[in-house]
């Protein structure tokens, strides 16, 4: 993109106005003849807030239209009224305009996705109209503007002489975007990926509520943790011990028991023995007795018998009452047995049985003999069984619980412990964190580490401000560095702003004319062209406190002229001076004077005409 | 024969011991007459006198299940009054309550002759059952007798455990 026209209307004045070619112009005159002027006018249509400059001669005219060319031929015109406010823009040369334009808002801000002065001029110019540029070390990105480029093509004689970076300028809330607008100048890479880091104040923010948290979570683990005074691994140990001890007593107490039950069963057991053979042997007994009993009666029935035999027979027999027979041995209703021979049986009878219950005495005997045994056995049994049962309730019984319940406390006391501990665990821990949260807060939070400017490619751009040097002899071989601490460059050893101020705009003027040249030779994105506002004056009216400030050597200033006659057609480089160059470069180049008061005839007094 | 012989072998429960028996208790009850049935009854009793709540020991011991006996006394009983009357020892009378036995003169006498220990206990037991039983009505003694003819000897049901004895 090329600057060719810039022209003031008004009505009832004749335009001013003016033309740019390719390649070099100079634009050179008389002190107030509007050349800084134009300087100003460029600045309002690329955007800035009000036209800086204000001269008398200005004020019948209201309306500025700057015409551009990009370099296949097409037109773009900006159109602003002088007393500020937005743009248009006309697809067009200047003079061809027959409508309103499209109107574009200069800045648009935030997200929004209105045309702007930017999203049309770049792109015109051939650079990406929505390159984003790192403003922060958080890696917050913005737009790239035509505001943020104006330092390298824009110069004015302010900045030419100024002890500051020519890229940085005195942008100090936009140095980071400006620096990286410099690195995708040389680079043609923008920042687009870069993911931006949380802000500081939410950081904050978030570390704050952190610390809240943990300082309610804090207060009252310290407080419990306090009100436990033991060492608490130490009892927990002590604990353990006991706990183990208490067990190994309550097996052992345990198996005594056991035993004792067993006992206890196998006795139980002999008792019922005993018991059942006690019945047993009773039963027996009452029938043994009552055998006894009936020998016993027996005996005394055969007495009966035999007595009552002996009586009996000594009757008469009588007649049968009913059939008057003697009732003899053959009757019918007699006995059948004869009384002597009843007598005879009794006796034999009653012999029998007294054997028989000698017998049987002596078996009672012998089994009332075991009975007492067995009875014994039963005692026995008896008292074991409630020795037993002594120990078991008395000794065993409360021993166990007595152990159970202490057990149970030490286990209670383990748990507490244990808490105790964890809460000591999360005590630590979360001390460690607050330390930890607090440490990283009250300290800069590390910077992120940025990439520094591509080194290849500012080795080249190096390369282009020696070949300018050269060109205007400054030395055969100067040795141009850039030194990105002050983002600005070194020559031969020596900062750009140690020198004086006419070698400062030098340099300044080097650098801005190398930087275009290193666009054009490697192709990457510059809007194209650069205006210098007297690099060759030093700047009169700046109170410099830098003494050295000696006027540029002459060599340099027949170099600086000469070159620019040279300068190619696919660039444009745009002079404002105050001298006059040299007549061989005045003609080599597109030539304006503005004579000023002491115009001759044919000679244009200044911008505007009067 | 055969079980004529062994009843011959065996002077126990013979008319002739029965029969004595009966003197005892005829002579006890005096002038009153008593039926065979009433004597069958009166024959039980005497001799398990321990069965009756607050009666005397009983003379014969308390084998299991003597309450069947009164089933197959009769026969004994009306041979026993049969051998006695044979000579002259007791009075029957054949009535309109059918043929009843008393004592007469002999009777007593011949009862004063028999002193042995079990004669002595025999008396003695006549005079309590006759005292016990002998105001009581012929229809009430056979409820009496048949209420608990199952009873007396059935607590020997229960005789087990000497199965569990030890020898």
């Amino acid at each position: 993109m090329q600057l060719r026209k810039i022209r003031l209307s008004g009505s009832d004045v004749p335009s001013a106005e003016i033309a740019f070619t390719v390649g070099a112009n100079v634009l050179a005159g008389q002190s107030d003849t509007g050349k800084s002027y134009l300087l100003h006018c460029l600045d309002f249509i690329l955007g800035a807030d009000e036209l800086r400059k204000r001269i008398p001669e200005a004020e019948p005219y209201s309306q500025l239209h700057v015409e551009f060319q990009e370099p296949l031929g097409e037109y773009l015109t900006l159109e602003r009224n002088l007393s500020g406010g937005e743009l248009a823009v006309h697809r067009c040369r200047m003079d061809e305009i027959v409508e309103d334009g499209e109107r574009v808002i200069r800045s648009r801000s935030g997200s929004s996705q209105a045309k702007d002065l930017s999203s049309v001029l770049l792109p015109f110019a051939d650079m990406a109209g929505e390159a984003k540029l790192r403003k922060n070390d958080r890696g917050e990105t913005q737009r790239l503007t035509v505001r943020t480029l104006l330092p390298i093509f824009l110069v004015n004689e302010i900045a030419m002489i100024d002890e500051k970076s020519p890229v940085v300028g005195d942008g100090t809330f936009d140095a980071t975007a400006r620096k990286r607008m410099f690195a995708y100048l040389l680079s043609g890479k923008d920042d687009s990926g870069i993911i931006a880091a949380e802000r500081r104040d939410i950081i904050r923010a978030r570390d704050q509520a952190k610390l809240g948290l943990i300082a309610d979570l804090l207060e009252p683990l310290e407080r419990k943790v306090k009100s436990f005074s033991d060492d608490p691994n130490d009892t927990i140990d002590k604990v353990d011990n006991a706990i183990g001890s208490i067990t190994t007593e309550l097996n052992t107490t345990t198996e005594t028991r056991t035993a004792v039950l067993r006992n206890l069963q196998t006795e139980i057991a002999e008792l019922q023995r005993a018991e059942t053979q006690i019945i047993a042997i009773g039963e027996v007994l009452d029938r043994y007795k009552l055998l006894s009993a009936r020998y016993k009666s027996d005996l005394g029935r055969l007495d009966f018998i035999a007595e009552g035999a002996h009586y009996f027979d000594g009757l008469q027999e009588v007649h049968c009452p009913l059939c008057d027979q003697p009732m003899s041995r053959d009757h019918l209703h007699v006995a059948q047995e004869r009384s002597a021979d009843v007598y005879a049986g009794a006796r034999a009878e009653a012999s029998k049985i007294k054997a028989l219950s000698t017998d049987l005495s002596q078996v009672i005997i012998t089994l009332e003999e075991r009975l007492a045994d067995w009875r014994e056995g039963e005692a026995t049994s008896r008292n074991n069984i409630k020795d037993f049962q002594e120990r078991l309730d008395r000794q065993l019984a409360p021993a166990l619980s007595d152990l159970n319940s202490r057990l149970e406390k030490l286990i209670r006391r383990r748990v507490e412990l244990e808490g105790a501990r964890n809460d000591k665990d999360q005590l630590d821990n979360l001390q460690l964190m607050k330390a930890e949260i607090e440490r990283t807060s009250t300290g800069k939070t590390g910077t992120s580490k940025w990439e520094p400017l591509p080194s290849v490619a500012l080795r080249n751009l190096c390369k282009c401000i020696e070949m300018v040097l050269i060109e205007w002899q400054w030395s055969t071989e100067p040795r141009v560095e850039f030194d990105q601490a002050d983002f600005d460059i070194v020559v031969d050893g020596q900062s750009r702003q140690s020198h004086g101020k006419g070698v400062r705009s030098i340099l300044h003027s080097a650098f801005v004319i190398g930087l275009l040249r290193y666009s054009a030779e490697y192709e990457k994105p510059h809007p194209g062209f650069v205006v210098l506002d007297s690099p060759l004056t030093s700047y009169r009216k700046s109170p410099s406190v830098n003494n050295g400030d000696g006027p540029i050597p002459p060599m340099i200033e027949v170099g600086f002229w000469k070159s620019l006659a040279e300068v190619t057609s696919k660039i444009q480089v745009i002079v404002i001076e105050n001298k006059e160059p040299p007549k061989e470069v005045a003609d080599a180049v597109s030539y304006t004077w503005f004579a000023g008061d002491d115009a001759k005839d044919g000679e244009r007094k200044a911008f505007i005409p009067s | 024969m055969s079980s004529d012989l062994r009843r011959k072998s065996r002077p126990f429960n013979s008319p002739l011991e029965c029969g004595l028996r009966m003197l005892f208790i005829l002579t006890a009850q005096a002038e009153r007459f008593a039926d065979l049935q009433r004597l069958v009854n009166y024959d039980y009793l005497l001799v398990h006198s321990g069965d009756i709540p607050d009666g005397p020991k009983s003379l014969h011991p308390d084998v299991p299940f003597r309450g069947n006996e009164l089933l197959v006394k009769r026969d004994l009983v009306h041979a026993g009054l049969t051998a006695m009357f044979s000579r002259e020892l007791i009075e029957k009378s054949f009535t309109i309550m059918g043929i009843m036995y008393r004592a007469n003169e002999l009777t007593l006498a011949f009862t004063k002759l028999l002193c042995s220990a079990y004669a002595d206990d025999l008396r003695a037991r006549s005079q309590w059952l006759v005292e016990r039983f002998g105001d009581m009505p012929d229809h009430e003694l056979e409820i009496f007798m048949g209420a608990n003819v199952g009873k007396w000897g059935a607590e020997f049901d229960r005789f087990t455990a000497a199965r569990d004895l030890e020898l």
